[in-house]
């Protein structure tokens, strides 16, 4: 398969403004004939609070968490404490950067990330003499 | 002796900050692995007790909730895309496949009122608490 379409995880030297608590979303990547496809675990995060952009070949994930409604009742246990997920991808031009599509379903971000026409497979007939 | 204190304002400060951006570190850098799935947090209020967990991805027919005495059990199934198939995955981060998680409550519940609900893959369970729980006042006679 071609390993070169993989968006690579990279580190830009940005800082977050807020002083939030940022964590990695785990994150799985597959291949299709066409496509890249990119699911990333982003729980409590609403469309609204999210942001996924795309700047000179970076893939930025970006989204925030509300605090939990929970009133006057005091934490006893936590193992998990969410104020935002942030993780950037290197997007290659294999990638037909115009056409990614980005769907958040149940807390579930699946991005669909489109080879370019020279990036597909190909097949060659193969013709006998 | 006071001079330090007027000088150098807390002397714990620094490494209170320098602790909180090494944990910033180290919690962007590793991620979130090696907490059990799915993470949860127990909050406690007078009346009731608050469960919230991590489920992104689980539709809610996946999960079971039962709940015996002061012990709460979530149980339930996370599947793979169904569309990635037999195809080659280049990163598997996310948890797929069975999960149990037992909680101890700070109170025995009255499991007939317990509710749950999902919003944004975030579970939310209520547990009231069983009404010999509750805290009660008892009033002094005076003599």
């Amino acid at each position: 398969m071609t390993l070169s379409t993989e968006p690579a995880e990279t580190r830009t030297g940005t800082e977050p403004t807020r002083r939030a608590r940022r964590f990695m979303p785990n994150v799985d990547i597959y291949e299709t004939d066409s496509h890249l496809v990119m699911q990333a675990d982003l729980p409590g995060v609403t469309q609204e609070n999210l942001e996924v952009n795309l700047d000179k070949n970076i893939l930025t994930i970006c989204g925030r968490t509300e605090p939990a409604d929970v009133g006057e009742r005091k934490l006893l246990h936590a193992e998990y404490d969410s104020d935002e997920f942030y993780r950037s991808f290197t997007v290659t031009d294999q990638i037909d950067q115009e056409k990614i599509e980005a769907s958040l379903k149940d807390g579930v971000l699946t991005l669909r990330l489109p080879k370019s026409e020279r990036a597909r497979v190909r097949k060659i007939p193969v013709k006998g003499s | 002796m006071t001079g330090f204190r007027m000088r150098f304002g807390d002397p714990w400060r620094a490494l209170r900050e320098l602790q909180r951006e090494m944990n910033t570190v180290f919690d962007t850098t590793f991620g979130r692995e090696g907490t059990a799935f799915p993470p949860c947090r127990i909050w406690e209020g007078d009346d009731d007790t608050l469960v919230t967990c991590e489920v992104p991805g689980v539709s809610m027919d996946a999960i079971d909730i039962s709940v015996m005495g002061d012990t709460l059990t979530i149980a339930g199934r996370r599947k793979p895309d169904e569309q990635a198939g037999e195809q080659e995955y280049h990163r598997r981060e996310r948890f797929t496949g069975e999960f149990t998680r037992t909680l101890t409550l700070p109170a025995r519940s009255d499991s007939a009122g317990v509710e749950a609900s999902a919003a944004n893959g975030v579970l939310t369970v209520r547990l009231p608490k069983a009404a010999e729980e509750k805290p009660r006042r008892i009033e002094i006679k005076s003599a």
